[in-house]
């Protein structure tokens, strides 16, 4: 090899250094990062990524941490409903071929066993399993509250457990009632539905139970088409509305004192892949959105959210596991896997 | 030689520096009263991202670094004005274009006589097409009137006679939405001179192409000859199948209006 030759081998070398995405990746700050505050963070898009073949997924709904620190992604895909991940994206295990309609992913720990609660839209039914897919309870369209003539009417989208066992369902796509159940299965009470009035919902897409004030814990429920959360009283009484202009919210998810959300679309952009992250601190006032625009409040109501970036086309679910990283599942994003976040600190 | 590997690696590091993948920003958010005004409106350009700027024009063109930097609220006057704003940043692919179109005031107009909307896209109101609200590219939007039905018509009464030099109308498109144009538009007036209606000018809109997107579009006819009229009698024609490109191919198509004028 003469020296020229070598210089020239030399140069391609160095130039594929430089201009090596990943090379400059590992420079600090140089990156891309979302979000607003002490909540921001940089996205890795390859996270969830598994051989298509093997493991496809249609809409990814939802997302949970069990307490052995995996992460679980429910998807409408029938040849594998549970996909079990490790916090690297690492596939573990997967399961479940009837639920065509998984939609909501709730996990309880039931006396130090976690088990979980699917929400199947297509179904019209709540079923309860163990973290294998073991059915343990299934819930079907109630009949109790005297507000439904036909499963049909009842397309349960989420659930949430209160320590006490306690099953709140939201039927956010069909009559927009929360139910709630005793650990058995056995029906307690219900409220929401449409209407007018403050305590009623449109599109209750989530529920959640909010312990984050310890002594008085209550339940905050999406009403989706309204652009806000609604808090209530775990007997169901209405309490009061935080308003997330512009954003359609998912399910309010707390971690810590803070309620995350995935926001499936900007109120400005219906339809067209316009999502983006919300976070929101104990005061539930927002603090950072990912992909969104900065925060903005005009006293105590916050101005007009929209995507900033488009980082996210249709994200449905945020999961914040044990060491603060959020994962997003996403509903109609080009089969997209879930991405990871991982915070700046 | 030696210079020659410097300035590739210069090269190189003055790329724009990505995460994973260069990602694009979202289109700044348009924010006004309405796209119809009396004689002056105000539009805000909304875009809270740190690291990008909003370049705007007004004069139709595609925003570039060198157009205007949106720092207040753009005055609008002048009828017909597009403001058109892109966001940029260094980081990030620049934005698609967001776009509003505004429409002034015309004639004033008496009275309106028109077809019944669709009970699911009643307008807002008897004055639903005269009342300077909407321009919205929402199908939810309240200010649309959505029809199903095969013919629209519109009797427009100007008070007294008038010259009429061109009708304007408003429309939604949204053809996965199933909203189409009108095929036809067509204008008349009566004139005292001629017997029965004297036509002033007509519209033949084409679908034989797939518009993407949501959008709010004008039509302006202009009336050959140029009459003094007290009536004008517009006709929209909805297109009774959808065309072939179209996944309800041979359905009954929608069309939505939400404003006129006359000048």
């Amino acid at each position: 090899m003469n020296r020229s030759h070598f210089i020239k081998q030399s140069t391609l070398l160095a130039t594929g250094l430089a201009c090596n995405p990943s090379w400059l990746f590992s420079k600090e700050g140089e990156d891309i990062i979302l979000g607003h505050n002490n909540k921001r963070y940089r996205i890795d898009k390859k996270w969830g990524e598994l051989d298509r073949n093997r493991y496809p997924v249609k809409d990814c709904h939802e997302m949970v941490q069990d307490s052995k620190g995996r992460i679980i992604l429910l998807t409408n895909e029938t040849k594998n409903n549970i996909i079990i991940y490790d916090k690297k994206g690492k596939l573990i295990s997967s399961w479940g071929h009837e639920y065509p309609g998984g939609h909501g992913l709730s996990l309880f720990n039931e006396n130090g066993e976690d088990v979980l609660f699917i929400c199947d839209n297509n179904r019209h039914q709540v079923i309860k399993t163990t973290l294998d897919g073991r059915i343990l309870l299934t819930l079907n369209y109630p009949k109790e509250t005297g507000e439904y003539s036909k499963e049909e009417e009842y397309i349960p989208t989420e659930t949430t457990i209160a320590p006490n066992g306690d099953i709140y369902v939201a039927d956010g796509y069909g009559k927009d009632f929360i139910i709630q159940y005793n650990t058995k299965g056995e029906y307690i009470r219900h409220w929401g539905g449409r209407g007018t009035a403050e305590k009623h919902l449109k599109n209750a897409h989530g529920v959640c139970y909010d312990n984050r004030d310890k002594n008085n814990p209550v339940l905050i429920v999406t009403s989706r088409e309204e652009q806000a959360f609604k808090r209530y009283t775990t007997d169901g009484r209405y309490l009061d509305t935080i308003p997330v202009p512009g954003a359609w919210v998912c399910r309010p998810v707390i971690h810590g004192d803070y309620l995350y959300a995935a926001v499936l679309q900007s109120n400005s952009r219906l339809w067209q892949q316009s999502g983006f992250i919300t976070i929101l601190d104990k005061n539930n006032k927002v603090i950072s959105n990912l992909a969104g625009s900065e925060p903005d409040y005009k006293g105590t109501m916050a101005d007009e959210m929209y995507q900033t970036i488009k980082a996210f086309q249709y994200p449905h679910d945020v999961c914040i596991d044990d060491e603060e990283n959020l994962y997003v599942a996403q509903w109609n994003s080009g089969q997209a896997y879930p991405y990871k976040l991982k915070p700046v600190r | 030689m030696r210079n020659s590997l410097l300035i590739l690696l210069l090269v190189c590091s003055f790329r724009p520096v990505y995460s994973q993948e260069l990602f694009q920003l979202a289109p700044p958010l348009l924010k006004y009263p309405s796209v119809f005004f009396e004689n002056k409106t105000v539009a805000e350009i909304k875009f809270a991202q740190e690291g990008t700027t909003v370049h705007y024009t007004l004069n139709g063109q595609e925003p570039t670094l060198t157009d205007p930097v949106y720092t207040g609220p753009v005055s609008i006057t002048q009828n017909l004005t597009i403001l058109k704003a892109k966001a940029f940043g260094a980081a990030f692919l620049p934005s698609e274009t967001a776009v509003a179109t505004f429409i002034k005031n015309g004639k004033r107009i008496k009275s309106l006589k028109y077809t019944l909307p669709h009970a699911a896209y009643p307008g807002n109101g008897e004055q639903t097409l005269i009342d300077n609200l909407g321009g919205v590219a929402q199908t939810g939007s309240k200010n649309w009137m959505g029809y199903q039905c095969d013919t629209v018509s519109i009797i427009v009464d100007l008070g007294k006679r008038k010259k009429v030099n061109s009708v304007l109308l408003h429309f939604l498109q949204s053809e996965s939405a199933w909203i189409f144009l009108p095929e036809i538009i067509r204008i008349e007036g009566d004139n005292r001179k001629a017997t029965g209606l004297q036509l002033l000018g007509t519209a033949q809109l084409k679908t034989d192409k797939e518009t993407t997107g949501t959008h709010c579009r004008y039509q302006q006819i202009k009336a050959i000859p140029k009459i003094k009229t007290r009536q004008l009698y517009i006709t929209l024609l909805v297109p009774k199948e959808m065309p072939a490109w179209h996944a309800a191919k041979g359905q009954h198509a929608w069309i939505f209006i939400d404003e006129l004028k006359i000048y």
